[in-house]
């Protein structure tokens, strides 16, 4: 059945760097790659002291998610060491040293019209991850053999401050069409839908320019709230079903903007994922800007290009990913992984006072899969698993609007986000008892 | 940069932008009550003094007098809490705490609920039981079972009953006197007496509504009863006014009040009522008597103790509108109060059938859990609404 979701509409800010055109920052000293990356372990297939050129692989993911991680630069591969990672977490990692010669390990191919499993192939090889933020293999969902009805291109950004895919919808509009048909072919998909927000006049009015003569690929407007952008509400928006855990169940599969033009250039020029657009944005950067950066770039380098922080800054939050479900830094030397696309600074709010939850029931309002966050919160604190678990706490999507809307403060989405891992591990456990 | 701060997700929250926090939803009450304490005054004091039925200035004043004497001694009674019973470094720290606890909002209602002409020690020993026994003891603001100011008005009419009924009926007398109306008693208990009486619901509405002139009085609110609740109209406007702000959620009082009524014009229907459109002068009669709309926008809205669940709020409030029935329509008390910390026990049960059978999918489970719930309140409806015909067995239980 099709619900409405009771999103909310946020300040967007999205004016500090929206008219800002992409700019090139592809030009790192050194660049770093995680042997770990949210549990996922990475092999390397290259030695300390080897010359590699920009776009060979170097990492090897392993597990049934197989894919190869390429260097973003040529130069070489000169230490291991411990860098923070965009989600936090300090983990080991490969440095590569820029030679700034630019040698491409890849050659552009004349023969674009390929097979269904050869697009495939190449999008695996090219190692594309999702670039919306989760970071899962691309390839991996077009895998299956029967054929997928509809693709859809999510171009909401529904987060304040993100301005990235919109400018490289303005800049790669063609790249976007040519891949999202790419990626149609790879599926065996009749239609296209590219999902974007009603308030992006200018991207609307060029896509409807563009795909005036194509037939099977169709503008899909949005309403101007918050989480439009999550994958759930768009294909219930656009196919008007539902489904239980992907989107593949109903023959749907959906592709962020950039993931989209990074499939157009690895069909058309072999080029694996190596540079990403980002916005580097907020109220504590002098000049917000939408960068291209080589995937492995410190964030501190970046500063200087967006011309630092704001003068006289005693104190902010630097948040690597939007300020509803973004994390916070403990410094700003910071690896840029494939799966951020933004990096906002964020000064200190005024007022800090938490009090008790009055229980006025806000939170579960404004839901968008409607749990109640503070009946989870009151059985997380009490430490109910049964009650957790009988409260669906497995479908909360971290978008953080519980937070956000609660009149005392109090931080539920990271208690209901807790109270989601204890019982994905108690559910592990609880297998590994069975076993 | 110095300093990288760390906290939690999300970075922007609405309490810093300005938009709502609970100290705006807390003071929103405030300024919604403002109006009933001039209303209060008005009529209680003002009105009676310049018609020469009061003489006394302290008891012209005494709608202000109760009010104050409530917020003080329950911010008083918390600050004490706290400095026994909490750590606080130093004064600022005390005076930060104490405000948080948002205390005066129970001295406020209960000053509210009573007759104006009540002693001040019953309040004073009503914002004790509230403030201390109910909120502070179960750990302060947002940890309390029961509503503390409603809990603690009930405690005081059971215990000081005839002093308070007597300043009721005192009070009513001296408003019929400057009015000139006929009504010697509050509009329920005189409703309760026909009840009495007659042994059913099939009375007229020349025998009930005459006392008190028209619906039109009772709604502006020139009728006898307890400081705050008396005016129907302002509590329409305090409903428009919360609502507007976001203080309140809008299902309680509408579902509440919509369940009264149907059932009290079953009812009236059932009894073979006289007047326009099968007697709906009564179901109306019923709602702007007592506490049944003050009821609704102020105590069943009350965050701590209802749903959470905007179906489970739902819910909540058919309930409470059936036993508020009950209680109105066979035995005769005003039965808001009580019906509200009744029906606030289940909501830990109601909270959790409903935060199961609300999800992102609608399927047939859902749909027989809707269906069984409505079925139950129809059929207990249903059965109260028959009662209403004969009530020669309840009178039995509860004459005198």
């Amino acid at each position: 059945m099709f619900l409405k979701v009771h999103g909310i509409k946020l300040h967007g800010k999205k004016r500090l760097s929206i008219k800002n055109p992409i700019e090139n920052a592809l030009n790192p000293s050194v660049v770093y790659f995680p042997l770990e990356s949210n549990g996922v372990l990475y092999k390397k297939v290259v030695e300390i002291g080897t010359r590699v050129l920009m776009g060979q692989p170097i990492l090897y993911r392993e597990d049934r998610y197989a894919h190869p991680v390429c260097s973003s630069v040529s130069g070489t591969v000169s230490d291991i060491k411990k860098m923070l990672h965009s989600n936090g977490k300090v983990v080991e990692m490969l440095e590569i040293t820029n030679d700034f010669k630019e040698e491409t390990y890849y050659s552009t191919c004349s023969n674009i019209d390929l097979s269904r499993d050869e697009i495939v192939n190449k999008v695996k090889n090219a190692g594309i991850v999702g670039l919306g933020g989760a970071g899962f293999p691309t390839y991996v969902k077009y895998l299956p053999k029967q054929s997928a009805n509809l693709i859809i291109i999510n171009a909401a950004e529904c987060e304040p401050y993100i301005t990235c895919d919109f400018v490289s919808i303005l800049e790669n509009a063609d790249k976007l069409i040519r891949g999202l048909k790419y990626i149609m072919k790879a599926n065996g998909a009749k239609q296209g839908v590219i999902a974007i927000k009603k308030a992006k006049v200018e991207a609307v009015e060029l896509l409807t320019e563009k795909l005036k003569s194509e037939k099977h690929i169709k503008l899909f407007l949005l309403k101007d709230k918050y989480p439009v952008g999550w994958e759930k509400h768009i294909v219930e928006r656009v196919t008007k079903k539902t489904y239980a855990a992907l989107p593949r169940e109903i023959g749907v599969i959906v592709n962020n903007v950039q993931t989209a033009i990074c499939v157009c250039e690895a069909v058309e020029e072999n080029k694996p994922l190596i540079e990403k657009v980002i916005t580097v944005s907020g109220e504590g950067i002098k000049e917000p800007k939408n960068l291209r950066i080589k995937i492995g770039t410190k964030f501190s380098t970046l500063l200087e290009r967006c011309g630092g922080y704001i003068d006289n800054l005693e104190e902010a939050y630097v948040i690597a990913g939007g300020p509803l479900s973004g994390k916070s830094m403990p410094n700003d030397d910071f690896i840029i992984t494939s799966n951020l696309n933004n990096v906002v600074v964020l000064l200190k709010s005024p007022t800090v006072i938490t009090l008790n939850c009055i229980g006025c029931g806000k939170c579960a309002e404004i839901c968008p899969v409607k749990l109640t966050p503070t009946l989870i919160k009151k059985a997380y604190d009490s430490n109910k698993i049964s009650t957790i678990e009988a409260l669906n706490t497995m479908k909360c999507v971290r978008c953080g609007l519980c937070s956000y809307i609660c009149p005392s403060r109090v931080d539920v989405s990271e208690t209901v986000g807790l109270a989601k891992d204890l019982l994905v591990t108690s559910k592990d456990v609880k297998l590994d008892q069975k076993k | 940069m110095k300093k990288f701060l760390i906290s939690k997700t999300p970075f922007i929250r609405s309490v810093d932008l300005g938009s709502m926090s609970t100290t705006r939803m807390m003071y929103d009450y405030l300024v919604a009550f403002i109006s009933f304490i001039m209303f209060g005054f008005v009529i209680n004091g003002l009105i009676p003094y310049i018609n020469g039925e009061i003489t006394q200035v302290y008891y012209l004043i005494k709608p202000f007098i109760n009010v104050l004497v409530g917020i003080l001694c329950s911010v008083t009674f918390e600050a004490i809490y706290i400095l026994i019973f909490k750590k606080v470094k130093g004064f600022r720290a005390l005076i930060t705490e104490t405000h948080y606890s948002f205390g005066f909002m129970v001295g406020l209602v209960i000053s509210l609920l009573l007759p104006v002409r009540v002693p001040l020690y019953i309040i004073i020993i009503g914002c004790f039981i509230g403030n201390i026994c109910l909120k502070m003891i179960f750990g302060g603001l947002g940890k309390n079972i029961f509503n503390p100011a409603l809990l603690a008005y009930a405690i005081l009419f059971v215990v000081f009953n005839k002093i308070i009924v007597n300043s009721m009926n005192e009070q009513v007398l001296i408003l019929s006197n400057t009015l000139n109306i006929t009504a010697t008693q509050a509009p329920v208990p005189a409703m309760r007496e026909l009840m009495l009486k007659l042994g059913n619901l099939s009375f007229t509405s020349s025998s009930l509504i005459r006392q008190f002139g028209s619906l039109f009085n009772l709604f502006v609110g020139f009728k006898g009863g307890n400081l705050g609740e008396v005016s129907g109209f302002l509590c329409v406007l305090a409903y428009i006014y919360l609502v507007i702000r976001k203080s309140i959620n809008w299902r309680v009082p509408i579902f509440y009040v919509a369940t009264v009524f149907v059932i009290s014009y079953a009812a009236a229907i059932i009894n073979k009522m006289n007047g326009t459109l099968y007697g709906i002068w009564f179901p109306v009669f019923n709602l702007l008597s007592g506490s049944i709309l003050f009821g609704a926008v102020f105590l069943a809205t009350d965050y701590v103790t209802t749903p959470k669940t905007p179906n489970g709020k739902i819910i909540y409030a058919i309930l409470l509108g059936i036993v508020t029935s009950f209680i109105r329509l066979l035995i005769g008390f005003d039965g808001v109060c009580i019906s509200i910390i009744l029906v606030s026990l289940l909501t830990p049960v109601i909270d959790l059938i409903a935060s199961k059978i609300r999800g992102p999918i609608i399927n047939s489970k859902v749909i027989i859990y809707y269906v069984l719930i409505s079925f139950v309140f129809l059929i207990i409806s249903a059965y109260i609404v028959y009662q209403t015909t004969n009530l020669s067995f309840f009178n039995k239980i509860f004459k005198n």
